[in-house]
């Protein structure tokens, strides 16, 4: 089982992932919301 | 209590990455987020024309336009990084065990910045197009994502959810120490497909080349046997235990996966390239593999990765083209073509791959292998050679199909592969094996060592076994050993090659028959942070066969609910499986629409008339 205590390492860990994807997710977001039309 | 905190120390973790690592790989995936995302977002805002330049550049070379070509080019490189990290990763931990963190192995920053360039190549290849085509996504005003591109980025955001999802999983289940790990998979899975995501970037960027009148030149030709090729290596990346010779499932494995491969890929290969596509192909896997090898064996000293050749397989390919299609494309008909080709696969080929074994494979396959492998191995085949006539038909848009495919087949196909696999994973015990050694233990130069005999209990127990050797591996000071016990009487055999029993090194006697997949452990060190005790070696000793895995995945918890195993493997089992279904959305888009510029918006009158069925438009002279 995952303790409590570990869920800041797990957070840490998924950031590997989140940043580099959520970056591109968000700046397509960005682009549709402000972007140049 | 102090000494079991120092034996703590010094060996390595294993459940999962220490909490400083984790902290350092974000603070890196942070940098390099912003240093190649950045350019690409600021290239976008119409502040960075360099990139364009860039592109334009490449595709100068390579005769396809910018935007498909560069993000090939960066896949390419990318994945040649990613692949050579990981040959490299797995001589490491046959050789050395499990590495005190994720960043203290030297291999793990190849594969992390590998597939950070697979995703890296996605992003570039749906920021460059400036104009749509017949399978772009608007993801955004000004952005048109080319449906390879978008199938490139989608693999490499898989590729690095793996990471975390890996750790996560080390510290549930313990660290599973085999390249078939389900997070592994997912891993090795997202840069496998994402070649195919590649082959249909440079579809569509060669096939608006074309509808603007120009030809396919030789460079953009090169440049496709490159992806082909890179597609073989791809493949053939799921046998890799069997390469190294430390395989932990099944040896029937080996030679359906060879089929497997050989049917997707030379199939696809010789439908998409045209004549020669197969052989092609065949020349860059052999030239990749083969550097692989150099690279980690001679040069690096660690065990040497063996790889199947192929080169039956491409031969038949080719040999079934000439004699079905006779100058006809093989995009016409690419699913009997793909079909006929498995089946010559299947046979011969796997004929040929089995005469192989027994020139460089480290176990090689055995007669009594031949029942079960002959049957799987012609399954994968037939399947992979359909499998791989749908690919390359998708990946040819715009060629007229002159036969009727049922709609089913690929599901059945892609389903009896799967099953052919499934089937050989289930491996037991037997029925209790004994082993009796009688063993002169000495101190050497080289260590501690082992010679003598065995006396095995029933005598017959390694009767047409598929493989009976002597393993010692993770010894840190030297590559693995695998040896084959000499017979010298009814159940008696002698030890070949003085065996390590000291250290971190880890000796089992392993015996692989029909289901039956077990081993004994003649020296298996202590390992504080797993727990375990030390299994010392004894003169004379009698041990019982166990589960082959218990002695090698040691570090694999026991305590584990079955619940939550169920649903992990569930969990991830679902993502791979909803990329293979993207893949295979993606090169669908291409097979049904078509490539190169969307069709000019329809007039008024036309808009009242009957929509036209989309795909099957804009023909092309296809390569024979």
């Amino acid at each position: 089982m995952i303790p409590i205590a570990h869920a800041g390492h797990v957070l840490a860990d998924a950031a590997i992932f989140l940043v580099p994807v959520g970056s591109v997710l968000v700046t397509i977001f960005a682009l549709n919301r402000w972007g140049p039309r | 209590m102090l000494s079991a905190t120092l034996l703590g120390a010094s060996t390595p973790p294993a459940g999962g990455a220490a909490t400083s690592d984790v902290i350092y790989a974000t603070a890196g995936a942070i940098v390099a987020s912003v240093l190649l995302f950045g350019p690409i977002l600021l290239y976008k805002l119409g502040r960075f024309p360099a990139l364009g330049r860039l592109a334009e550049a490449d595709g100068r070379i390579t005769k396809v336009p910018g935007w498909a070509a560069l993000p090939v080019t960066v896949l390419m490189g990318a994945l040649l990084i990613a692949v050579f990290g990981m040959y490299w990763d797995i001589s490491l931990h046959i050789d050395q065990g499990r590495d005190p963190g994720p960043l203290a192995n030297p291999a793990h920053y190849f594969i992390l910045a590998g597939l950070f360039g697979v995703l890296l190549a996605g992003v570039l290849g749906i920021a460059l197009p400036d104009k749509p085509t017949r399978t772009s996504f608007q993801l955004a005003p000004g952005v048109h994502a080319p449906i390879g591109a978008l199938m490139i980025a989608i693999c490499g955001a898989s590729s690095l959810l793996a990471f975390p999802l890996d750790d996560i999983w080390h510290r549930i289940f313990g660290q599973d120490v085999t390249l078939w790990g389900p997070t592994h998979l997912m891993l090795i899975g997202g840069a496998v497909l994402s070649t195919l995501g590649a082959w249909a970037l440079h579809a569509e960027g060669e096939e608006e080349r074309k509808a603007g009148g120009r030809s396919v030149a030789r460079s953009a030709r090169l440049s496709e046997v490159v992806i082909a090729g890179s597609f073989m290596v791809a493949l053939s990346t799921f046998q890799a235990e069997f390469d190294f010779g430390v395989p932990q499932f099944a040896l029937g494995l080996q030679p359906t996966l060879i089929m497997l491969a050989a049917g997707i890929g030379l199939v696809t290969a010789r439908i998409r390239i045209g004549p020669g596509g197969a052989l092609a192909a065949l020349a860059v896997y052999v030239a990749i593999r083969g550097m692989l090898t150099l690279l980690v064996g001679p040069l690096f000293g660690e065990i040497v990765p063996h790889f199947p050749p192929y080169l039956a397989e491409a031969l038949l390919v080719e040999g079934v083209a000439l004699a079905y299609l006779r100058g006809e494309p093989a995009a016409e008909r690419p699913i009997t073509f793909g079909a006929l080709a498995g089946l010559a696969i299947g046979t011969v080929g796997l004929a040929a791959e089995w005469g192989w074994s027994h020139v460089w494979v480290v176990n090689s396959w055995p007669a009594s292998l031949f029942g079960e492998a002959a049957i799987t191995g012609l399954i994968a085949a037939t399947c992979g050679g359909l499998i791989g006539g749908f690919a390359g038909r998708a990946l040819t848009p715009g060629v007229e199909r002159r036969e009727r495919i049922p709609r089913p087949a690929l599901a059945v196909a892609g389903v009896a592969a799967v099953g052919a696999v499934a089937f050989l994973i289930p491996v037991n015990t037997g029925p209790g094996v004994r082993a009796t050694f009688d063993l002169n233990v000495r101190n050497t130069s080289d260590g501690r060592v082992a010679t003598g005999t065995f006396r095995l209990d029933p005598p017959g127990a390694a009767q047409d076994a598929y493989w009976f050797n002597l393993t010692s591996w993770q010894g840190k000071d030297g590559p693995a050993h695998i040896d084959t016990p000499q017979r010298i009487g009814p159940g008696v055999y002698r030890v070949t090659q003085p065996i390590h029993v000291d250290g971190t090194w880890k000796t089992t006697l392993r015996l692989h028959k029909g289901r039956e997949l077990a081993s004994v452990p003649i020296f298996l060190p202590a390992d504080p942070a797993i727990p375990v005790s030390e299994i010392p070696v004894q003169p004379l000793m009698t041990r019982t066969f166990v589960l082959d895995h218990k002695n090698l995945q040691r570090e694999q918890k026991a305590d584990v609910p079955g619940w939550l195993t169920l649903v992990a493997y569930l969990g991830v089992g679902g993502i791979s499986f909803a990329l293979i279904f993207v893949v295979g959305w993606g090169l669908a888009r291409l097979d049904r629409r078509g490539a190169g510029p969307p069709p000019a918006p329809a007039s008024a009158e036309a808009r009242g008339a009957k929509k036209p069925r989309e795909g099957r438009r804009g023909t092309r002279p296809a390569p024979a």
